[in-house]
């Protein structure tokens, strides 16, 4: 025992020497904010504002600090602005847990990012966990306030009050199908000519007949229906995993259940002759990362995907292991509340200087020096910039944190290696040509069938992902799935909507 | 154990013992006790504006969701009878390996052990890689062995009907080092004169298993079930979650209380609905240990719980 | 005494048997290290096997490329679990002990007071709320070895252990005149060496193999655990890969780490462990087994 004793005392002994694990770990004990050695160097510019930001990604930076400490000089010297910032960075899959305990505890913060696909926009202003910002925008954050449509600020808006600043980005939803350009050519497809998806049939048999080992068409456990709504036409109301859609291009905004019409019918149908013929694995729900690793080793050359915009030849060249691709527009550049509402940075209800909250999001997203190094870190340190302008990462630097579509304004940001020097001037210019939903700026307030939704949900998960991937035969388990929705009370839902549609077209 | 002298009964109180569970008292209220209060919190409709204790009750509405579902019967059937299969699956073989590690040498044992502690370290994503790559249509490994053999192989991932092997022989594979071990251990512990007078008696191994080992088993495996029939209303969710793939198939028989409620919630969750639901699994393991340790209790006061 | 034929081949036939239990559990991991080395494109266009699918250092070399995070992640989980364990064991042997003791009858109650905490534990909020607002732990190692402090269920196997423990040996030492204090480390520590380092070890291999306190409470990226480091990438590869709704949202997924960087991470993750259990294997094996006798 006492060797044992001995060779801990030893090893714990050490590991403090060298880490200084201990007294990092008691120095954080203290809470934020006490101190800010940046600060005194510098003029006095009132007391110092602790500012708390919580964000997701794929998970803290090693160096964020370099970076924090950057960002507050640049405050107090350019504006004045005498805050500490500390930016808390979690990854995807865990934020929206760390986010309701950070909630629900009423934990001191500031600002938040949030979204209706992770850490729910919806659901945590029912919670009342955000402040509404209408006013605040206005004394605060002018620039920001003009920097977008009125458009897009009503349509963040929840019982008509903003509660969340939108990041400028891609807004609208146009669906594609990418092909990878070899064998597009080789069996004479013309791109131009496809319409829809089932257009491309014939030459996945092609390829398929060429090639026995391959599956033509991509699908993973991801599904394909929020890549396909629009091409489908139909828009959702909560998730397209949901019961609840409108049509598009119906003027009645009428809310209809989009797994009981026939468009989504066909579509389950040629998915399950497409793997029936080997166009698309038969077990591809059971695919993890998209298939991207399919891809890469080029199992698949043809996938498809939600939003097309301008410099997205860059990213799917790479998904297919850096080949030429050739892209196939299924729909129209199409703009939905939905689209509006997936990402945002909002002001925490506990926030003790929600007014310097609001001035930092307000310079987050108009001054572009403060944007991109929150986006990039220190020039020299964190990246290097190319004779061109472009930036150029690197993960081994510590911070890259690649995340710029949440912080703020991305039309502010510096472009990327490899990126062309009018993306921003083509993104802007799809999103003023967008086709507007009718219902834009409709949100569904899901309060009093928070209990269907829940079991829609996991009856989606049991039915809709395997008829999306072709995995089962539609015949029989696309009425059993409708069935079960039903039980589940989808028509409760869809009632529901109808009746906040309808209240709100009249308020319109 | 057998036979053993009561100490005979002293002062009223042992201040002595008392001293020695301070520590570990003050760590158990510390952080299981304070944070009781949290009980409420099923029963509150949660405004962060006024906090956990200003939020309004709500009653059971909390609890609506999950037992108004259509599937709250097939994954309260799977939960119990999964878990049910494991313990005692578990508890059998874990015994039966622990006796066959008592009956080798030392060198072998200390190999034997390493290799079955293996897989404990493999967390339940990457063994997902792992059973995929043994069971994928595609490639996997025992697919390919069956068609060497002429034989066509089933798609694992849409038949539900192998699951419940394929799930208890991953719970095994992963907690057999663990279980074996407390056995092992337990064996250890056990006085040697009886043994050595049973192989002078011209006992068997079989028999000296029967009647000298396993007695002296059983206060551990009693222990250990009663342990696990608490958490019988808990399911390991990363092994349900990570294991299936998403294959929708499958759940009728894959799915339980901890991955049903996990999906109910994804879109739009609360706080409130999932304690709720936490709280029920809380309640029932909670009154079945209560009724087995009554039970144990009425057949050997020394082997209960409390 | 000399084995007999019939024990001799016992004996072979119950290794042959546990040969193949061994196999069993240790063929995946051999799976996983083969993946580890292999050659990303060759790995997927191929699937698993045995033998790595080409040789590739890429997926060491990629983790390696920023040994800043795997460093300090190492130490943190090391310090974690030394520190953690040493007390844990001590605390958890303590109250094991006294709920063990048959004739101290307060000690059954709190063997319902620590059976009850098992079931019941307030959920996830509350402790949260309490860590970070009252103990002001958030953010701090400390942290990490609270929650796992006092396990009931470590608690309860230690109690099993020591159930065994004579009563006549207790009294011996009361007639010597020794307090119970002194009993218990002089007398029920040297002879439970098995219990301790079974019970040690399954401390320490919780402490290792935990994430969900770094998730929760550690926001600088210097005190994060190897396991989350783990976690956070399996996971949210998995996340991005299920959960995501396609909105217009697209997050790059060529640009995470290769399937087979994963599996190397799974073999950094794992392999101290293992190294460090046949040193306490040699306080099991110490007892008094059938196989001394007959040596």
């Amino acid at each position: 025992m006492k060797k044992v004793n001995k060779w801990l005392a030893l090893g714990l002994a050490g590991l403090m020497a060298a880490g200084g694990l201990a007294g990092c770990g008691t120095d954080k004990g203290t809470p934020a904010g006490t101190s800010n050695t940046s600060a005194s160097s510098a003029k006095d510019a009132g007391e110092t504002v602790p500012l708390k930001w919580y964000l997701a990604g794929s998970g803290p930076q090693a160096d964020v600090e370099t970076v924090q400490k950057a960002v507050n000089e640049y405050l107090l010297n350019t504006y004045d602005m005498n805050i500490d910032l500390q930016i808390i960075a979690t990854d995807y899959a865990n934020y929206p847990q760390k986010m309701q305990m950070v909630i629900s505890s009423g934990e001191e913060y500031d600002i938040c990012w949030t979204s209706n696909w992770n850490n729910n926009y919806y659901d945590n202003v029912n919670k009342n966990a955000f402040v509404p910002m209408d006013d605040l925008l206005k004394e605060n954050a002018p620039e920001l306030l003009d920097s977008m449509d009125t458009s897009i600020w009503d349509a963040v808006k929840v019982k008509g009050k903003i509660y969340g600043v939108p990041s400028q980005q891609i807004f609208p939803k146009q669906n594609y199908v990418v092909i990878v350009k070899e064998y597009a050519d080789k069996y004479g497809l013309d791109v131009s000519k496809v319409q829809n998806l089932s257009d491309l049939e014939e030459f996945f048999k092609a390829v398929k007949k060429d090639n026995p080992d391959m599956y033509p068409f991509a699908a993973s456990s991801n599904g394909l229906m929020g890549k396909h709504n629009v091409a489908l036409g139909f828009e959702s109301i909560v998730s397209v995993n949901i019961p609840g859609a409108i049509k598009i291009g119906d003027g009645d905004l009428k809310a209809i259940n989009q797994f009981e019409t026939d468009e989504v019918k066909e579509f389950y149908e040629m998915m399950y002759r497409w793997t029936q013929e080997g166009l698309v694995r038969k077990d591809a729900v059971t695919v993890s990362d998209n298939a991207v690793p399919d891809m890469k080793a080029g199992k698949h050359i043809a996938a498809i995907n939600a939003t097309y915009k301008p410099g997205v030849e860059t990213i799917e060249s790479a998904n297919f292991g850096d080949k030429e691709v050739v892209f196939a527009t299924l729909s129209e550049p199409y703009l939905a509340t939905e689209n509006l509402v997936s990402s945002l940075n909002a002001i925490s209800q506990t926030s003790k200087n929600p007014e310097v909250a609001m001035k930092f999001l307000n310079l987050v997203n108009t001054d572009k020096t403060l944007y991109n190094m929150l986006c990039f870190g220190i020039e020299g340190t964190h990246y290097t910039l190319n004779q061109d302008g472009t930036v150029k990462t690197d993960d081994a630097k510590g911070y890259n944190p690649n995340v710029d579509w949440m912080m703020g304004n991305q039309f502010n940001g510096l472009l990327r290696e490899g990126q062309e020097s009018d993306l921003w001037e083509k993104t802007k210019e799809l999103n003023v040509s967008a086709v507007e939903s009718e219902a834009l700026g409709f949100a569904f307030d899901s309060t009093t069938v928070t209990n269907e939704i829940a079991s829609v949900s996991a009856v989606y998960d049991q039915y809709g992902k395997a008829l999306e991937t072709g995995g089962v035969d539609p015949a029989t388990v696309l009425p059993e799935f409708q069935q079960k929705l039903k039980t589940a009370g989808a028509e409760k839902i869809i009632e529901e909507m109808q009746r906040q549609l309808d209240e709100w077209k009249a308020s319109k | 154990m057998k036979g053993a002298k009561k100490i005979k009964k002293r002062k009223a109180m042992n201040w002595g013992l008392m001293a020695l569970a301070v520590p570990g008292l003050f760590f158990l209220i510390a952080y299981y006790y304070v944070p009781l209060f949290g009980l409420v919190i099923p029963f509150k409709k949660m405004d962060v504006a006024k906090g956990i204790f200003g939020s309004d009750w709500c009653g059971l509405d909390n609890f609506k969701f999950f037992f108004q579902s259509p599937d709250v019967w097939t994954v309260t059937r799977n939960t119990i009878g999964l878990n049910a299969l494991f313990i005692t699956m578990t508890l059998i073989l874990s015994v039966v390996v622990a006796l066959g590690l008592f009956e080798l040498s030392k060198r072998k044992v200390k190999v034997f052990q390493t290799c079955l502690f293996v897989p404990y370290f493999i967390s339940w994503v990457v063994g997902s890689y792992v059973i995929y790559a043994l069971l994928s249509p595609d490639m996997g490994v025992i697919p390919n062995l069956m068609e060497k053999f002429n034989m066509t192989p089933p798609n694992f991932y849409s038949e539900p009907k192998y699951w419940p092997f394929i799930l208890t022989t991953s719970y095994f594979w992963k907690h057999v080092g663990y279980n074996a071990l407390i056995f092992y251990a337990t064996l250890m512990g056990m006085d040697i004169s009886q043994h050595e007078a049973a192989a002078i008696d011209g006992a068997t191994k079989i028999q000296r298993i029967r009647f000298i080992c396993l007695p002296h088993l059983m206060p551990t495996i009693v222990l250990m079930a009663l342990l696990m029939i608490g958490k019988i209303f808990y399911a390991d969710f990363g092994m349900f979650w990570f294991l299936p793939r998403n294959s929708g198939v499958l759940y009728p028989v894959t799915d339980v209380i901890d991955t049903y409620v996990f999906r109910m919630l994804r879109v739009m969750g609360n706080i409130g609905m999932s304690s709720a639901v936490g709280l029920y699994q809380s309640v029932v393991g909670f009154i079945l240990v209560l009724v087995t340790n009554l039970i144990v209790k009425k057949r050997n006061e020394d082997y209960a719980l409390f | 005494m000399v084995q007999s034929k019939k024990e001799k081949r016992a004996d072979r036939i119950l290794t042959f048997l546990f040969i193949l239990l061994a196999l069993f559990c240790v063929v995946p991991i051999l799976y996983i290290l083969a993946a580890s080395f292999s050659d990303e494109i060759r790995l997927t266009k191929e699937g698993y096997s045995l033998l790595p699918r080409g040789f590739s250092l890429e997926a060491y070399k990629y983790i390696f490329e920023s040994p800043k995070a795997i460093i300090s992640a190492y130490g943190v989980t090391i310090f974690v679990t030394l520190f953690g364990t040493a007390v844990s064991l001590l605390v958890t042997t303590m109250l094991a002990y006294v709920i063990a003791r048959k004739d101290f009858k307060v000690g059954r109650v709190f063997a319902f007071m620590i059976f009850f905490s098992m079931l019941f534990n307030g959920g996830l909020v509350p402790t949260y709320i309490m860590l970070t607002k009252y103990y002001n732990l958030k953010d701090t190692i400390w942290s990490l070895m609270l929650p796992y402090i006092i396990m009931p269920w470590h608690v309860f196997l230690m109690k099993g252990f020591l159930a065994d423990i004579p009563t006549s040996l207790i009294e011996a030492a009361k007639i010597d005149g020794a307090g119970e204090v002194k009993t218990f480390f002089k007398i029920i520590v040297p002879i439970s060496k098995p219990a301790l380092a079974t019970v040690g070890l399954f401390i320490a291999f919780t402490y290792w193999n935990d994430w969900y306190q770094s998730m929760l409470y550690i926001d600088s990226p210097n005190i994060n655990s190897l396991q989350f480091y783990l976690y956070r990438i399996m996971n949210n590869i998995q996340y991005l890969s299920t959960s995501m709704q396609a909105g217009n949202i697209s997050i790059d997924l060529a640009s995470l780490p290769s399937e087979t960087a994963r599996m190397a991470l799974c073999i950094l993750a794992a392999g101290p462990m293992l190294v460090i259990f046949p040193f306490f294997q040699k306080y099991f094996v110490k007892g008094l087994t059938v196989g001394a006798v007959k040596g």
